[in-house]
């Protein structure tokens, strides 16, 4: 207190100027119309400014929340994606009305544990047999696909990543219709290996590869990635892809539970 | 005692000439010289800053009264009496102030009463034309205003302060 009053003394001539001109300036922009308006134009600026830091701050707090909803309204959108759908015009005469039948649904889950720059890369996500997932199943991501369902347990699942030799998916090109198989040898992650397109099919640096139903694994039509660069290895023409699929950055996959499965296994074991 | 009594005379005569004389000339939109800072500058270099202050805030606020800008000339009278004594002590002559301590044209002589007063009414006007606007926009045409009216309220005190001399 004694040093409050002191700083006050040594400072008395200061002190009085900054309250007189306080003083001053409550009277200017309280009592004079036109410097009101000016201060008001200015302080409203000032607190839209901090109004919209602040509102910068706080939308982070409820980014979890808006994140899970919008993984949930994608799941939604991709089921009643047409790919999602079986075609069902034959039958629908004799069976019913509807032109489509739900083929795919979707089970949407979040990347726990991830490896990109082993010989053989797996990830676990959050949801297991208790959820519906089924060794075999493919899983897809926005923007491309991930991999397939290798072990479940009751409430993670392992997948064995495009990035692991063992895996393999029938390709094709999304213009002309060739296909090949898709593997990885290790190394980038960023790129796999297009093998065993056939000499006459037209190959041009930049064309989109996408799934294929014949490996009754994903749904067809799904990205996979583009042509980098093509050469010709035997009697096939391999070429290396640009995944478009980022490993490095992957959050939330989708599980494709395919309805028709068993169906077609069935009838194909047969032959 | 006499002299304390002078000064309030003086203060209230120079408040009556800005009021009822100065501030009716503004014959060019918002030009009028100031004469009631002159009070200001006359007081004696040795008092008190802090009572300087309280007089400037309290001579500026008459004025403000009387036009109807609260606030306005009290803030740049206050700016100017915070700046005085500094002024006072960059443009201190060789011999100092023992000798004659209230600054007026009768003791300095015309040139260092010109620069003093001009300092002085400078800074009061840059802060008042401030506080008119509350803005820097338009800053060239608000300058040369303002040194227009710089240059007619110099004017108008040195002459009174003449004129006193004479007397």
């Amino acid at each position: 207190m004694k040093n409050l009053f002191a700083f006050i003394e040594k400072h008395s001539f200061l002190l009085l100027f900054l309250l007189l001109q306080i003083v001053s300036f409550i009277f200017i922009v309280n009592f004079n119309e036109p410097q009101k308006s000016r201060f008001g134009a200015v302080s409203t600026a000032f607190q839209g400014r901090i109004y919209s830091i602040t509102q910068k701050i706080t939308r982070y707090f409820n980014l979890v929340e808006a994140n899970e909803r919008l993984v949930d309204e994608n799941r939604r959108l991709y089921e009643n994606q047409i790919f999602s759908q079986f075609d069902n015009a034959i039958r629908s005469k004799v069976v019913n009305d509807s032109k489509y039948k739900q083929q795919y649904e979707y089970i949407s889950a979040k990347v726990l544990n991830n490896s990109t720059n082993k010989v053989k890369n797996f990830i676990t996500i959050d949801k297991g047999w208790k959820h519906g997932i089924q060794k075999n199943m493919s899983v897809i991501c926005p923007s491309g696909i991930v991999g397939v369902v290798v072990r479940s347990s009751e409430n993670f699942s392992l997948i064995m990543t495009v990035l692991n030799p063992q895996f393999k998916v029938s390709t094709k090109f999304k213009d002309s219709g060739f296909y090949g198989s898709l593997t990885w040898h290790g190394g980038d992650y960023t790129s796999a290996t297009l093998e065993e397109i056939p000499l006459h099919a037209i190959v041009n640096i930049g064309d989109t590869l996408v799934t294929n139903a014949y490996s009754n694994m994903f749904p067809s039509g799904i990205m996979v990635g583009t042509v980098e660069s093509f050469y010709q290895k035997e009697n096939f023409f391999s070429a290396t892809v640009l995944l478009s699929t980022d490993f490095k950055r992957l959050d939330y996959v989708y599980i494709v539970k395919d309805l028709f499965k068993k169906e077609r296994e069935n009838l194909e074991s047969g032959l | 005692m006499e002299k304390i009594t002078r000064y309030i005379i003086v203060f209230f005569i120079l408040e009556v000439l800005q009021i009822f004389v100065f501030n009716n000339v503004s014959a060019i939109g918002q030009i009028a010289p100031y004469l009631y800072v002159g009070f200001i500058l006359i007081l004696p270099v040795t008092m008190s800053p802090t009572i300087v202050l309280l007089l400037a805030f309290l001579s500026g606020f008459m004025i403000d009264l009387s036009i109807n800008t609260l606030g306005v000339h009290a803030s740049a009278t206050v700016m100017m009496a915070f700046a005085r004594p500094t002024v006072l002590k960059l443009l201190a002559p060789r011999i100092g102030y023992e000798s004659n301590n209230t600054p007026i044209l009768k003791y300095f002589g015309l040139p260092w009463v010109l620069k003093y007063t001009s300092v002085c009414v400078t800074i009061h006007h840059i802060m008042l034309y401030f506080c008119f606007t509350l803005t820097f926009e338009d800053a060239g045409f608000m300058l040369i205003r303002m040194l227009i009216n710089v240059f007619l309220t110099v004017l108008v005190i040195i002459i009174t302060e003449y004129f006193v001399i004479k007397r």
